[in-house]
């Protein structure tokens, strides 16, 4: 088990690396950089001038140069600073990663029990009512684009004229305030999980409808309901917890709109400000970190499934 | 000689699938109404020139802002331009990117997976870990890069919007052809001395087919709404092109005053998307071995 | 009464204060000041759409640094503001200086300053009296390597031959140079900073009205009333009246917005269209309703290296298919057409019947015969690269391509991100661009980057011998009148031989403030001048 976790990870470090090289070199090809941007507005501009903040921030250095400079920073622990702010990268992005994780374990949070809970009781009820109705919701909030849920809530907000209080507070600062201003967009990013998981929930706990424990267990006398809920959901575990891996990704792309729709300064809101700065060390920085999230979200699922069941772990071994 | 009956087979049996697709999804009332409303979905946008009653770039400047009536069914935007016709243009421009992207996807992505699939060895081992980084990052995040990089226009939201989708068709194509390859006829056909691209396009790739149809239809969708989200960050179809994702990106500043300007091109994205995630779940049902 | 004309009757009374003074007898005005006298406490709120990446004055001329930098630094010499202050009006204002006199020469500039300004007591400044010293180090400092020092070059030397005293010589004369002290990144900065004292990029030290407090990039940046600050209102009081100012970066219009209606912003700073306004109206109906035209405007650069567009005639043509005043209406709700100089600067720009008949008469036969005489009367075709400034502005650039279509000309629009059209820009890698030219506060700078050869925003690379002539006479035209004549016969050689960039139109501004603010004034260079003075009524 240990040996497979540490394989994973080294291989993750590998592909870490690639994703650094492919950033790296990618955004140079892009035209423009930080020096024009942070001379937008002077009125007198010499070429002399450009050339000597290019210098200062060690952008006229052949590529190579550059790429090894910052590489090995980052091995050594040291993201570098920004071009743009001259603040420490680390800072920027600890400061942003904060809000948009909390947004995603939050909509994996309410989307899960929504979504579990929705998928269980399709499949108690199923062909009732309740399940048709359980099945659409579902199939629609799959296919409602995030954005225009994102916009709606807002239009309906401002339309019974409630506001969401501004501006963000972290939630160790301001624990209620920030959640009044997570909720929202906590709740859109959710449905979406949600809706997913529900369909999955249901058709894991029919799958076992059939199964002859259940009739056994019926013929003992016990309660079908129980029966279906304890096995059905033991049934229904790793197909949810690859889903939720697979979830996640999707989620923090969904958190780029969102953090923007509902101004929630995080990693999301980073990277595009950013990019549009040309602010190399907080691009590279900000994709790492998207790289190293997904990473490890798919390693605990990985090492989840060893824990759900024991098979695998053995195979494993 | 062996080899010809087999490709035989694998058309008949091909032509029957394409029957049993046809047969589930009239046997589904959900499927059928799904189909109906895509063929109808697909006719709007394919005679949105003819069926649209105005120029979607035409910018009437006496009509500007007008809410929904009988001259403008949904309403003008902020420059005088009838929304309806847009929003028959941006779905016709939707479905577009959505069908090259499915196409381009299926295609880079169906090809590099059978041949590291196939092939192994250095190949697959450096295709795989290409693959892996571009699966690290976050598809929109991947594409809105690709985008950024390019600049905006149609030809690259396709390009960015299909480099997002292709890792994961490469890695599901892979592990079928892994499958596959343990055969007895695929065993056979090599014994035959017949040559390995043989051997892919004759036994691979019809083998395949079914689950990368599968994975392309639910792709569609997918693809749809990424465009709207690039063009809503800026980087996706540019104007004065009615995309979808553009027109919320507009309306975003009429939140409060002109609603029409969210609600319908977002109706419309969502409807697309809705009814091509239910023919994709149809082809699903019928085409996945597990199910039938 | 209506909040907008109680406000411009203390502002009224106010004026006549110091006059009443004089003749002995207080009593009455200060019995009517009683009233409606601001009064000392209280917070308001500001939003700027960005977060300062830094604070450092020297590194960026990016306006979410100046805009918080100015409520805690103060310049030699200040703008004026007050109701009869037009919006891009410089009239100046002694700041750290508290006078000067300019040699008949006009090469030599003597400031006397202020004896009763001192730093706020921040580490390791802590409270040491402003001295001529620091004046000469950060203008030297700018001058080695700062983002303004085009500003100051025509100075020759700086010197301080005491601690009240700053003695400025210039190469050649250049009437520009008070204004440019005045310029909004001018801001004086404590000698100790440059030479290791402190970093500033994180502290700000200043002898401005507040002291910052804190700054959280995305959630706030936050000030106290600096109690040492040298100010004093007209009746003589000591100023600020607030005690706190808050700045909310908000990024998305929407929450901005939305935040303005739910009273969480007091001061509305930045992009408004007239439709949200009308929203923000119907939610808080006594809101101080202030408009301006921005300090900006929209120009089309049309790329002579393309060949069309290097006969005059073909830019001519383009200019009159533009319909200018009805875009100005429609897209951007109001506001004023620009010139060569933009219509902000209310008398250096030509007068509005002469824009009009520039710029704002469209004429789609001439310009079809134009078009024609130049040997493409079957029309043209181009690329047309738009910088993305936000949905506003490429609503601009749609309308001039359906005005454009309209005599046979087909732009081709290509959108790229503002950093990539900057470099496209000055690589002169462009057919036809269009943009938001930077909010200039003197006509010297428009010419000086656009046309004089060099120039950088001169993108269209102008080379025009009697044009650069004209330029620098203006510079050293002593007389005002004399030198806006000079500066409005500058723009009509422009209109009629270089036709190149063309000016297209400067939005209305909108400036909602909530009724509980007084003394706000909205001027268009940067670090709110009028904050001293504003009050709040509760």
């Amino acid at each position: 088990m240990l040996t497979f976790a540490l394989r994973r990870a080294i291989l993750g470090l590998l592909v870490l690396a690639t994703v650094a090289v492919l950033v790296f070199v990618a955004f140079r090809f892009v035209p423009g950089d930080i020096v024009n941007r942070q001379l937008e507005e002077a009125g007198a501009v010499t070429p002399a001038l450009l050339a000597e903040k290019r210098a200062q921030l060690g952008l006229d250095e052949p590529l190579p140069v550059q790429f090894y400079n910052w590489i090995s920073g980052v091995a050594a622990g040291d993201l570098g600073k920004s071009l743009w702010s001259g603040r420490m990268v680390s800072d920027q992005i600890g400061a942003a990663l904060a809000p948009t994780l909390q947004l995603s374990v939050l909509a994996i949070l309410i989307g899960g029990i929504l979504g579990i809970g929705a998928g269980v009781a399709a499949a108690l009820w199923r062909g009732t009512p309740v399940d048709m109705v359980l099945r659409v919701a579902s199939t629609v909030f799959l296919a409602v684009p995030q954005l225009w849920l994102g916009l709606l809530t807002l239009t309906a907000l401002a339309a019974i004229g409630y506001f969401i209080p501004l501006p963000y507070r972290g939630f160790t600062a301001a624990p209620l305030l920030n959640l009044q201003q997570v909720v929202f967009p906590a709740a859109v990013l959710a449905l979406g999980v949600a809706a997913a998981l529900s369909r999955l929930t249901r058709s894991a706990m029919l799958e076992v409808v059939g199964a002859d424990f259940i009739r056994a267990a019926h013929a003992r006398g016990v309660s079908p309901s129980g029966v279906y809920l304890r096995h059905g959901l033991k049934n229904a575990l790793i197909p949810v917890l690859t889903l939720l891996g697979t979830q996640f990704g999707n989620l923090l792309s969904g958190t780029v709109i969102i953090e923007r729709i509902f101004n929630i300064p995080g990693l999301g809101n980073l990277l595009f400000e950013s990019v549009a700065n040309r602010d190399y060390p907080v691009i590279q920085a900000a994709v790492l970190t998207y790289g190293l999230i997904t990473i490890l979200v798919n390693l605990a699922v990985d090492l989840s499934y060893g824990l759900v069941d024991p098979r695998i772990r053995e195979a494993r071994a | 000689m062996s080899t010809t009956n087999l490709s035989e087979e694998t058309l008949a049996r091909r032509e029957s699938r394409t029957l049993a697709v046809l047969r589930g999804i009239m046997h589904e009332p959900v499927g059928l109404i799904a189909l109906l409303v895509l063929v109808a979905v697909i006719l709007l946008a394919l005679f949105a020139p003819l069926i649209a009653q105005y120029d979607p770039l035409f910018q009437d400047r006496r009509a500007v802002l007008r809410a929904p009536d009988v001259v403008h069914w949904f309403g003008t935007d902020d420059i005088g331009r009838d929304v309806l016709s847009r929003v028959l243009h941006g779905t016709r421009i939707s479905l577009f990117v959505g069908l090259m992207v499915v196409a381009i996807t299926m295609l880079v992505g169906g090809i590099i997976g059978l041949i590291s699939g196939f092939f192994g060895g250095w190949i697959d081992m450096v295709i795989q870990r290409v693959v892996e980084a571009l699966d690290t990052l976050p598809s929109l995040i991947l594409s809105l890069f690709i985008a950024a990089l390019l600049g905006p226009s149609v030809r690259n939201v396709i390009i960015a919007v299909a480099m997002a989708q292709i890792p994961r068709f490469v890695r599901v194509v892979r592990s079928e052809v892994l499958k596959i390859r343990a055969y007895d006829f695929m065993s056979a056909a090599r014994v035959l001395g017949a040559s390995p691209w043989r051997i892919i396009l004759t036994h691979c790739a019809p083998n395949v087919m079914p689950t990368m149809l599968v994975m392309g239809s639910l792709t569609f969708g997918v693809a749809i709404m990424t465009e709207a989200a690039l063009s809503f960050l800026g980087v996706g179809t540019p104007p004065p092109n009615p995309s979808l994702g553009t027109m919320l990106s507009q309306g975003t500043r009429f939140i409060g005053t002109a609603p029409w300007l969210i609600v319908f091109p977002g109706l419309m994205l969502t409807i697309s998307v809705l009814v091509l995630n239910l023919m994709g779940d149809v082809l699903r049902d019928v085409l996945d071995p597990r199910n039938r | 009464m209506s909040p907008l004309l109680e406000r411009h009757g203390i502002k009224a009374l106010d004026r006549l204060l110091p006059a009443l003074a004089l003749g002995a007898s207080l009593v009455l005005p200060a019995a009517l000041h009683a009233q409606e006298a601001p009064h000392h406490g209280g917070k308001v709120t500001i939003n700027i759409h960005a977060d300062a990446p830094n604070f450092d004055p020297l590194a960026s001329t990016e306006f979410a640094v100046h805009s918080r930098l100015g409520l805690a630094l103060s310049r030699l010499i200040e703008w004026s503001t007050g109701p009869e202050v037009g919006y891009g009006e410089f009239i100046p204002k002694p700041g750290l200086a508290k006078s000067w006199e300019i040699s008949p020469d006009g090469l030599t500039y003597t400031f006397h300053l202020r004896d009763d300004a001192v730093w706020q007591d921040v580490v390791p400044v802590s409270g040491r009296r402003f001295v001529a010293a620091d004046v000469v180090a950060t203008y030297e400092a700018i001058r080695e390597g700062g983002v303004q020092r085009g500003l100051l070059s025509a100075v020759d030397r700086i010197a301080a031959p005491d601690d009240h005293t700053v003695v400025i010589t210039l190469k050649r004369p250049n009437v520009v140079l008070l204004q440019n002290l005045a310029h909004q990144n001018m801001w004086i900065l404590p000698q100790e900073t440059f030479n290791g004292g402190y970093d500033r990029n994180t502290t700000v030290i200043g002898t401005g009205p507040f002291v910052l407090e804190s700054d959280e990039p995305g959630v706030a940046t936050r000030y106290v009333r600096n109690p040492a600050y040298y100010g004093r209102s007209a009746a003589g009081e000591q100023l600020p009246y607030l005690d706190e100012v808050e700045i909310l970066p908000l990024k998305d219009l929407n929450a901005r917005i939305m935040a303005f209606r739910a009273g969480q912003i007091d001061i509305w700073f930045g992009p408004l269209n007239l439709t949200q306004m009308e929203g923000i109206k119907q939610a808080v109906p006594d809101l101080q309703d202030i408009q301006t035209i921005a300090g900006n405007q929209t120009e089309l650069y049309l790329n002579p290296s393309f060949e069309p567009f290097a006969d005059i005639r073909v830019r001519q043509a383009i200019n009159l298919a533009i319909d200018r005043l009805a875009l100005g209406e429609v897209v951007r709700g109001g506001g004023a057409i620009g010139a060569p100089v933009g219509p902000a600067l209310t008398t250096q720009t030509l007068p509005e019947k002469e824009r009009i008949a520039l710029y704002g008469t469209p004429d789609h036969e001439k310009a079809k015969r134009l078009l024609a005489e130049a040997g493409y009367a079957d029309g043209l075709s181009f690329e047309f690269t738009v910088l993305n400034y936000g949905e506003e502005f490429v609503r601009e650039a749609e309308w001039i391509q359906q005005d454009l279509a309209e005599i046979g000309v087909t732009a081709q629009i290509r959108l790229v991100d503002t950093a990539s059209g900057q470099a496209l820009a000055s690589e002169g890698n462009f057919q036809a661009l269009f943009l938001i030219m930077s909010p200039f506060a003197e006509a010297d700078e428009y010419f000086t980057t656009h046309y004089l050869p060099g120039g950088n925003r001169n993108y269209t690379k102008v080379d025009d011998p009697k044009l650069t002539a004209m330029i620098e006479a203006q510079q050293a035209a002593v007389d005002p009148a004399e030198r806006v004549a000079q500066i409005h016969e500058i723009q009509r050689y422009i209109a009629a031989n270089v036709a190149n960039p063309l000016p297209v139109w400067a939005a209305v501004l909108l400036h909602p403030a909530h009724a509980r603010v007084k003394g706000w004034h909205p001027m268009m260079t940067q670090g709110f001048p009028s904050l001293p003075e504003v009050s709040v009524t509760d």
